[in-house]
This record gives C-alpha cells, structure tokens and sequence, in this order.
C-alpha cells in the first residue's frame, strides 16, 4: 500500500522498484481495492503496493476499513484480505499469479488487513515494508 | 589456450626480432583482444539479464513489464469516472483494451464469473504517452464515442465524453501502438 506511517522503506522481494534516495520504492500498485462497485458512482479505488496489517489507523480506517467491496488484481500478484487487523481470520484470496490479465472478485466489506504476494521469477513472496 | 599463448609469444618475439611495426604486435594479439571484449559484453549481457528478471526495473521506464511471459503495463494507462470526478463517483484503472466491459473476468467463491462495468462512464481520464478510443458496442464496434489523445502529451488529460453511460469497448494505446487484451 503506498500509505505507510514512519517506515518507507520497501522489502527487497518488491518488484518493479527504484531507488529514491537510499530508499528503495515500488510504486506500482499490484492491487486495487474498490470501496463500492462501478455501477454504484459512489467507490473509492484504493491501490495497494504491499501487504497492509491495519486498516484501522487514523486517515484509512474511514476510508478503507470493512470497506471492502470489489478486488482487482493484477497478473503476478496474490491479494489475501482478512477480517482482523494483523493478518487474522483469512477472508478472501484473489490468486491471479499463474493468470495473465486482469481478476476482479466481488468482496465482503469485512477487510481490515491484506496481504500481498507477486510471483517472482526466484519464486513466490510477500511484499512488505522493512520493519 | 596455453598453447596459443606460448605461440603468441613467440611469434611476438620473431617480430621484435625483425623490429616489425607495432600493427604485427596487434594482429597477434588481437584475438585476445577479441577474447577479453567477448567475455565483457557476455558478462554486460548476463548482468542485464539477471538485474531484469530478478527486479525489472529496466521495465518501468515505458511502464512495461512481463508478467507470466505476457507483457503487461503494470501502470495504468487511462482512468475511467462514473460520476463526477470532484464530486460522487468510482472510477476504473485500465491497463489494456477491453473489448467487453460488461464481462470483466472475476471470480467467486462458486468458480468463475463476470462484472459488468459498461454504461456507466461519465469522465476519462487519459496519462501522457496513451489514446483511448471508446466505442458503444463490444467488438471494438458499433458508435466511435471518445477518441482521448494524449500520445504526445507531458502531462494526463481530462476527456468529458459526449455522450455518457454508453461505453461497451475500449482500445488502449500507447505510444501509437495499440495494447491489446491479453488472450
């Protein structure tokens, strides 16, 4: 997710990085959650460039927290969303690492952590930032 | 290799014996030359190679990448609004054509399925370096509605459709060349 609190600093397993400054940055989302669906005129689209443990910190829980109407994700990526804060409860799994264009997936408004995942070619791993 | 080096050395030796010009020097090691150069362009090669599939930050300059040996642009390259963009809307990425907006690949928990985003775009928001061009049927068919330019633009343009809430299909363009949906 490219909001994060004090800790910019992206994991070396991040695809499609650069470097700004000494921080190494992946601004591709490899997801993007929908707060309504399309036909509604009333969905927020949230990008989601890693994994996110909290949705419920101040300035994204009102805008993403249990807010979880539709899913897109990209080729190479994996989205997990979880019910609980901290990755607990496995909710919904939108695997499209083996597909080769875009997957949507209706959601349950229930989110509050995701989890990101890109197929590398040195095998499968999370995106998170450095604690 | 040792066997050439030996020879090349007293070949090197005949020629200073004969105080030959320097060219003769470089015939007879040029080979080595060719070795050395040989080995730094595979090592340049192998260099770029391993620095592309393990981060693909070469990519990311024209916004391309490979995904499952598909190439896929991981940004998007147009923005579509339903609604008002300063006001209620929802908006949709768009990566590639889409010759179908009412049968967007999804899936559910009974298998697979279909969303239907078509008819409800109001705004288009196109980036710099791509064109879109919307038509009312699917099949790329049917009423030109929006032909958004901005292959030549520095910065994303705004297009207002005329004729709203009827999109069906769309061509994305980048550069001229046109991104075809993935198969």
């Amino acid at each position: 997710m490219c909001y994060v609190d004090n800790t910019n600093i992206m994991s070396t397993n991040s695809p499609f990085t650069y470097k700004i400054g000494s921080n190494l940055s992946s601004p591709f989302p490899g997801a993007y959650i929908f707060t309504g669906t399309m036909t509604t005129a009333s969905s927020g689209m949230v990008p989601v460039c890693s994994s996110m443990p909290r949705f419920d910190v101040a300035g994204l829980s009102e805008l993403l927290n249990d807010k979880d109407a539709q899913v897109l994700v990209l080729p190479g990526y994996s989205l997990e969303l979880y019910t609980d804060v901290s990755y607990v409860t496995l909710n919904t799994t939108v695997n499209n690492t083996e597909g080769t264009d875009l997957l949507f997936r209706n959601a349950s408004l229930t989110a509050s952590s995701c989890k990101l995942f890109f197929k590398f070619i040195k095998g499968y791993a999370e995106i998170t930032y450095k604690p | 290799m040792v066997l050439c080096a030996k020879r090349d050395m007293l070949l090197l030796s005949f020629c200073n014996s004969l105080d030959l010009s320097p060219i003769i020097f470089i015939f007879v090691f040029g080979r080595w030359f060719s070795y050395l150069f040989l080995c730094m362009f595979g090592l340049t090669i192998f260099l770029m190679f391993n620095h592309a599939i393990l981060n693909l930050s070469w990519f990311i300059y024209n916004t391309m990448a490979f995904l499952n040996s598909y190439r896929f642009h991981i940004a998007y390259g147009a923005i579509m609004y339903n609604g008002t963009i300063n006001g209620t809307s929802s908006c949709y990425p768009v990566f590639t054509s889409q010759s179908n907006l009412a049968a967007l690949t999804s899936i559910s928990d009974s298998g697979s399925g279909t969303i239907d985003i078509s008819d409800v775009d109001d705004y288009w928001i196109v980036m710099p370096g791509y064109k879109i061009v919307v038509y009312s049927l699917s099949g790329y068919t049917g009423t030109l509605l929006l032909t958004g330019d901005n292959s030549t633009g520095a910065s994303q343009t705004t297009f207002k459709i005329s004729s709203p809430n009827n999109a069906s299909s769309i061509q994305l363009y980048f550069r001229g060349t046109l991104i075809a949906q993935p198969a």
